[in-house]
């Protein structure tokens, strides 16, 4: 094309954009409420498998004894413990390191901890590191069978679920997307139908005087990938500022939920919706042009 | 110039416009297509800038058989080829000059070309003043010879005009008439479908008179109808 050419097509895409600016403007929201929606799903999907692979990583068992025990008995389950090949390393966590642990996860709101600082109610545990974290189970077991073991707890079940949810998350954000992309890829071919028959008499003038297809059909190709775009941008910009917020301010309301840090993830996300758009506003014109210009 | 070789033209709900029609126009000839409303002139005309295709039979265009153009290969024809129509199809939002210049600009002529061409048209047609007139200010004489501006700015070979004078007053008629004379004095083929019976008459140019589809009389210099002799559409 030449640039003449794609002179007209920019100057007659902005002109009908103006033309048609409330239904422009309809679908401009209606394509950046869409993309949006994607974004949430993409951002909190991501955390989530954030969450569960921190988690994964540091997979081990924590014993907790029972209250009262004798200190000869717990040195007899220390040993017990390391005597197992898979474990990598135990560690003694007394009523005053649990204590302190926790003061440091509640953070800002270590104060509501004063009630119990007097007569610590926290039990004896230990922290066990794994070798193999596939073995967890079974020597967490075993070691629930020792006398003086209360309560063994460990995260492997909670990793699986939370890996299990960011799979059904990722199929129901399929599913959107899919949907969604239907539902942008409708409404900008509409937009882009109606100025096709605002402007029929002159694309039969087109036609008439030699215009090539692809010179008539450019203006309106480039209307449906503007439209795409603008929603797009509007999305990348209100996911940006939300996620940005909340990367500031939920670690400080609640330090012990690892979020992703904000800088690659938003870029990628906004390079990602803005793709996303133009080429759906570009699809949804050409259907239309399919549909209702047959040249 | 142009050729029609056995021709036919049915369209799909069994109306036959034209059946095994010939037909040659040489280069700058001057020709009357005449008959009744129905009689297939516009189909004739149509064929000829590929609007239509023909059922059967060939339209050679400029050396070129139309019939076996791609269609991408189409709006090539149609830059050697102005069209004008009894309803003028002007753009009714932008002025005489925009007008003309559309046509220019949406078949990628260079700017400066647009520049000379669209003064030069509006001065052959004599709109010399009118240019920034709005198609809705203008008499229908006015937006015929606009429309006849369009046609000729891309300097075509051919120019088709199907019923120009149908909107017009006798007057004004005879004004669009003269012109197409002149752009056929400076070696433009005209082609011209028309119902103005005392135009043809005086004229003195070629008739081809069209009835029922099928060509009923062909002659240099003559006449709009020598007596009663149309039938209307046929039917099969």
């Amino acid at each position: 094309m030449r640039p003449s050419s794609l002179g007209y097509a920019v100057r007659e895409a902005f002109r009908s954009i103006r033309r048609n600016s409330l239904m422009s403007l309809a679908s401009i929201t209606t394509v950046g409420f869409c993309l949006l929606c994607l974004c949430s799903f993409y951002l909190v999907s991501a955390n989530i498998r954030y969450v569960a692979t921190t988690l994964e990583s540091q997979v081990e068992i924590r014993v907790f004894l029972e209250e009262g025990i004798e200190s000869k008995r717990v040195k007899e389950i220390e040993a017990a413990i390391s005597a197992y090949p898979e474990v990598a390393e135990v560690k003694y966590i007394g009523k005053d390191d649990a204590l302190r642990r926790l003061r440091e996860q509640f953070g800002q709101y270590r104060d509501l901890l004063t009630e119990i600082e007097e007569a610590n109610p926290l039990p004896l545990s230990f922290e066990i590191k794994m070798k193999e974290p596939d073995k967890v189970t079974d020597v967490a077991e075993e070691i629930s069978g020792l006398k003086g073991v209360e309560n063994v707890s460990y995260k492997r079940e909670l990793v699986e679920r939370l890996f299990l949810v960011t799979r059904a998350l990722r199929l129901l954000g399929s599913i959107l997307i899919v949907g969604l992309g239907l539902a942008t890829v409708v409404l900008v071919s509409n937009t882009i139908r109606l100025t096709l028959f605002a402007r029929r008499k002159e694309i039969a003038i087109m036609k008439l005087v030699g215009a090539t297809d692809s010179f008539i059909r450019a203006p309106f190709m480039l209307e449906g990938l503007i439209l795409g775009l603008l929603g797009a941008v509007f999305a990348a910009l209100v996911a940006r500022g939300s996620y940005t917020w909340v990367a500031v301010n939920v670690p400080k309301i609640m330090p012990f939920l690892p979020i992703l840090p904000c800088k690659p993830l938003v870029d990628r996300l906004s390079l990602m919706v803005l793709g996303v758009g133009a080429g759906m506003g570009a699809v949804g014109s050409v259907l239309s042009l399919r549909r209702f210009m047959r040249v | 110039m142009i050729q029609l070789v056995q021709v036919t033209k049915a369209y799909s709900n069994n109306v036959v416009a034209l059946s095994n029609v010939d037909l040659t126009i040489r280069k700058g000839e001057f020709v009357f297509i005449v008959g009744p409303s129905g009689a297939g002139k516009t189909t004739l005309t149509r064929l000829v800038y590929r609007e239509e295709v023909p059922t059967s039979g060939s339209v050679i265009v400029n050396g070129e058989d139309v019939t076996e153009l791609r269609p991408s290969e189409v709006p090539y024809l149609r830059r050697n080829i102005g069209v004008v129509f009894q309803d003028f199809k002007l753009l009714s939002d932008r002025n005489v000059y925009d007008n003309i210049a559309f046509a220019l600009e949406v078949t990628s002529t260079p700017r400066r070309e647009i520049r000379r061409r669209v003064p030069w048209a509006i001065e052959a047609v004599g709109l010399k003043g009118k240019e920034q007139a709005m198609p809705g200010e203008l008499s229908g004489g006015e937006q015929q010879r606009t429309a006849l501006a369009r046609a000729i700015a891309n300097k075509p070979v051919v120019l088709i005009a199907d019923e120009p004078t149908g909107n017009l007053d006798p007057v004004t008629s005879w004004g669009i008439v003269r012109l197409l004379e002149e752009i056929n004095r400076w070696g433009t083929t005209v082609v011209m479908a028309t119902h103005a019976q005392s135009i043809v008459n005086s004229m003195q140019k070629r008739v081809v008179a069209v009835s029922g589809g099928r060509i009923i009389r062909d002659e240099e210099r003559g006449v709009y109808a020598h007596e009663a002799q149309f039938v209307g559409i046929r039917r099969t």
